[in-house]
């Protein structure tokens, strides 16, 4: 607590008084209430808005980005300051025991929503309405991000609910045996997003995943693996070490990062399949620091994502990033995407903040984390703020981009997830991967979360608290790790 | 349009109806056209109706990679190739314009490019593709997918010329914090063969091309000081050519103070002007001995002060210092 300096202090106490309540104790002698820590950092932020110290007050020279960044900005504002003012009257009036808030439950307004969000999720085990056609291409998706979420709102979903997951395998099991029986092994074009549909590695890191979440081993076992790894060296995998999406389908990094995800959970990955493959991804790397989707492409946030977790599957996380790419870079890169005044992310430079990169930028923090031994790199906690404050529908559930903007199913996921990922501090098992003789296979499963301390991180109440999200896969902890072992042991056929 | 009369076509049945799990509730027409294009697909029919059956899906769900395919095998095989193609480029600019945000009509229009430069006998002026680009940039000028076409086009045909180089312009003179057409700025400066000069077998970057761009990008910062996008292009720029960072600390006090002697006598905080400004100033200190106890400073006043959202990682780069 030393590095906390006496301004802080002071700034507390004085954020306290003003809610009219002042602990008893010295403030950081004792492990604060997460609901102060809230407070304190919404007031950090708003204070910083109108402080001299906000060069961006001073801007006048206004174009289409900033004046699009204001307006976000505003809407961020108006919702921390309401949020503010109602905790304080909370306080004044003395409702609640305790720190004021800690009954509120799921009913307070900067908790997670969990049991509306829930229902939000279980409308698509409905039939979906006309207008989901647009991603009739996407199938595969729509389950992954669903029960992805599902999981992380609760781990123990599917056991509670085995009709879900029976539906899993027959939805995902027909998509994946009608390519299998209507090709031969030769025609094999993959798992695509619906039945009937070409293969695409998309879709299949998709089905897979969301077959991982089953636990179904006889569902595995149909899984044509053989085919598939066929299907990615033969028809996807390019000289240069790339990968395309599908035959005649774009080039791009996240193709490599479905090729290795899914290679990696099926147990199917060789050497040759990812020869030159580390070469291209850092060919992708931008003079920014972030990566691109292709050489010379602007660095974004969702490219980035899959460049770095790619790399993180073909070795370990210090090594992959100190050799293949420009680590600074791609730290000072990362670190930027967080905004002073909204708290949440950003997937390039100079765009808006949006949920779904406290995914794709918030899960690199891991990896970079463990290469550079630091253990917090981003402001974790207005990360938090960011998603639990400015995300939430709070009257249909379901999770959204920014405020103004409508929730969705892509959306919930991602940003469920980044929760995730600030709430834990994931370390990488050095002895463990040792012990597989640095065997790349099975680099993915040397990956150990554990829940932050309550001091590093707001709002850890239960109500809060979500599932740990696994760095390099995207899905909840345990899933892929148990396919992966169970494919350990079966011959590829 | 006209009409095709498909009632010959097998339908294969579509999904298991039991499966209620994200079952999309399709209207009756997309219903039925699946059914044909499956069943035309399954014989690989290349015909004029299977053609316009994969239009009336694309109308519906653009992102149908597998209806773009079986239209991109349709074109390919077709008589009066080049023709076709020609048509192709028309019907699918629209179905651009109104799905600017989609991998399948961008990738489409890629493929067919190449498959008409590749086999066509008259020159294809491949720069008419740019007034197609220009078009939906000025819709949205951040689009990644009409940027990453751009970007494609520019590299496989080698058209590292002035046009490309002043709608560059143009976009930043609209505005200057647009980071995409910075980016390209930098590909282009990077890639354009004619910016390089010969000098003992080596290529190196023409000193005159170079002056240039530095003096466009401080032009550039001074007009918004607070842009990270040209003081990234900036550092982008001197890491590429290798050039000394140092060189950068007169730019880097014009934006703060930091150096103004009242300042430490009286404890007063500089005034700063940019934050990417005392960052470099920072990273230019702490690459010397005698000015790290500046540079540590500096990382204390962005964590405290001037951009505490970054705390976290300014102590980082403070805490290396430390160390070393």
């Amino acid at each position: 607590m030393e590095d906390i300096n006496d301004e802080k202090t002071q700034q507390i106490g004085y954020i306290l008084s003003l809610l009219g309540k002042r602990k008893k104790e010295p403030i950081f002698n004792t492990v604060l209430v997460d609901r102060d820590y809230q407070l304190e950092n919404l007031l950090t932020m708003m204070n910083f808005k109108d402080s001299p110290y906000n060069i961006d007050n001073d801007s006048d020279l206004f174009t289409k980005t900033l004046t699009d960044q204001r307006e976000v900005e505003n809407s961020v504002i108006k919702i921390y300051k309401e949020f503010l003012n109602s905790s304080s009257d909370n306080y004044e009036s003395g409702n609640g025991s305790g720190s004021g808030s800690e009954s509120e439950g799921e009913n307070g307004i900067g908790n997670l929503k969990k049991s509306l969000h829930l229902k939000f999720l279980k409308n698509a085990l409905k039939p979906l309405n006309p207008a989901f056609t647009k991603l009739d291409a996407s199938q595969t998706w729509i389950v992954f991000w669903i029960v992805n979420s599902l999981l992380l709102l609760d781990q123990d979903y599917l056991v509670k609910n085995p009709e879900l997951n029976e539906q899993i395998c027959l939805k995902i099991g027909f998509i994946v045996d009608y390519n299998k029986e209507s090709k031969s092994e030769k025609e094999y074009q993959g798992i695509g997003g619906g039945v009937g549909q070409l293969g695409h590695i998309a879709s299949t890191y998709a089905a897979i995943m969301s077959l991982s979440f089953t636990k179904r081993y006889d569902v595995w076992e149909r899984i044509p693996r053989k085919s598939i790894y066929d299907w990615m060296l033969n028809e996807l995998k390019q000289k240069d070490g790339s990968f395309v999406m599908s035959r005649n389908g774009e080039k791009d990094v996240r193709a490599v990062y479905c090729a290795l995800t899914v290679g990696s959970v099926l147990n199917i990955l060789s050497k040759k399949l990812v020869e030159n493959t580390a070469k291209w991804i850092q060919s992708c790397q931008t003079y920014e620091g972030g990566f691109g989707g292709c050489p010379d492409n602007e660095a974004h946030g969702g490219y980035t994502y899959c460049a770095v977790a790619s790399l993180c599957l073909l070795g370990d996380p210090k090594d992959m990033l100190n050799k293949y790419c420009n680590l600074d870079a791609l730290v000072r890169w990362i670190v930027s995407r967080q905004y002073n005044i909204e708290g949440g992310l950003s997937g390039r430079t100079n765009k808006l903040v949006d949920s779904c990169y406290s995914h794709w930028v918030g899960s690199l923090a891991p990896f970079i984390e463990i290469a550079i031994e630091w253990k917090t790199i981003m402001s974790r906690n207005c990360l938090q703020n960011y998603i639990l404050l400015c995300c939430q529908n709070r009257r249909y559930g379901g999770l959204r981009d920014k405020p103004l903007t409508n929730p969705d199913y892509y959306h919930t996921n991602y940003a469920l997830c980044g929760l995730s990922v600030c709430q834990n501090v994931y370390l990488f098992n050095y002895k463990k991967f040792e012990e597989s003789g640095r065997d790349f296979r099975a680099v993915g499963y040397c990956y150990e979360a554990s829940g932050i301390e309550a001091s590093d991180v707001v709002e850890r109440f239960q109500e809060n608290s979500v599932s740990e999200i696994h760095p390099v896969f995207g899905t909840v902890n345990g899933y892929a790790q148990e396919m992966y072992e169970f494919f350990c042991g079966v011959e590829i056929k | 349009m006209e009409a095709y009369n498909y009632t010959d076509i097998q339908c294969p049945p579509p999904e298991s109806s039991e499966i209620e799990l994200c079952r999309i509730l399709y209207s009756e027409d997309y219903l039925t056209n699946m059914g044909y294009m499956r069943g035309i697909m399954s014989k690989n029919e290349y015909s004029e109706r299977a053609l316009a059956l994969t239009e009336k899906i694309i109308n519906v769900c653009a992102a149908h990679y597998t209806v773009w395919e079986y239209r991109y095998n349709i074109i390919k095989d077709g008589s009066n190739h080049n023709k076709i193609i020609k048509d192709e480029l028309i019907w699918s600019e629209n179905i651009i314009l109104e799905n600017p945000k989609n991998y399948q009509v961008w990738h489409y229009r890629q493929l067919l490019i190449i498959e008409l430069v590749s086999k066509s006998s008259d020159d294809y002026n491949v720069e008419k593709e740019f007034e197609l680009i220009d078009k939906s940039l000025i819709e949205d000028s951040k689009n990644y997918h009409s940027w990453t076409y751009r970007t494609w086009l520019t590299k496989h045909f080698k058209l590292y010329n002035d046009k490309n180089l002043s709608f560059i312009n143009s976009l930043l003179k609209s505005d200057i914090r647009n980071n995409s057409a910075w980016n390209f700025r930098f590909f282009l400066l990077v890639n354009n063969p004619e910016n390089y000069i010969e000098q003992d077998r080596k290529s190196i970057i023409n000193g005159l091309v170079l002056q240039k761009e530095l003096k466009f990008t401080e032009n550039a910062i001074e007009l918004a000081p607070q842009n990270q996008s040209s003081w990234n292009y900036l550092i982008g720029i001197y890491e590429k050519f290798n050039l000394d960072i140092n060189n950068l600390k007169g730019l880097s006090l014009k934006y703060s103070n930091f150096e103004d002697d009242k300042i430490s006598e009286l404890e007063m905080q500089p005034i700063i002007s940019s934050v990417h400004a005392l960052e470099l100033l920072a990273r230019i200190y702490s690459s010397s001995k005698t000015t790290v106890d500046k540079a540590i400073r500096a990382y204390d006043l962005l964590a405290t002060k001037y951009d505490p959202i970054r705390v976290n990682y300014w102590k980082y780069l403070s805490s290396s210092l430390n160390t070393t």
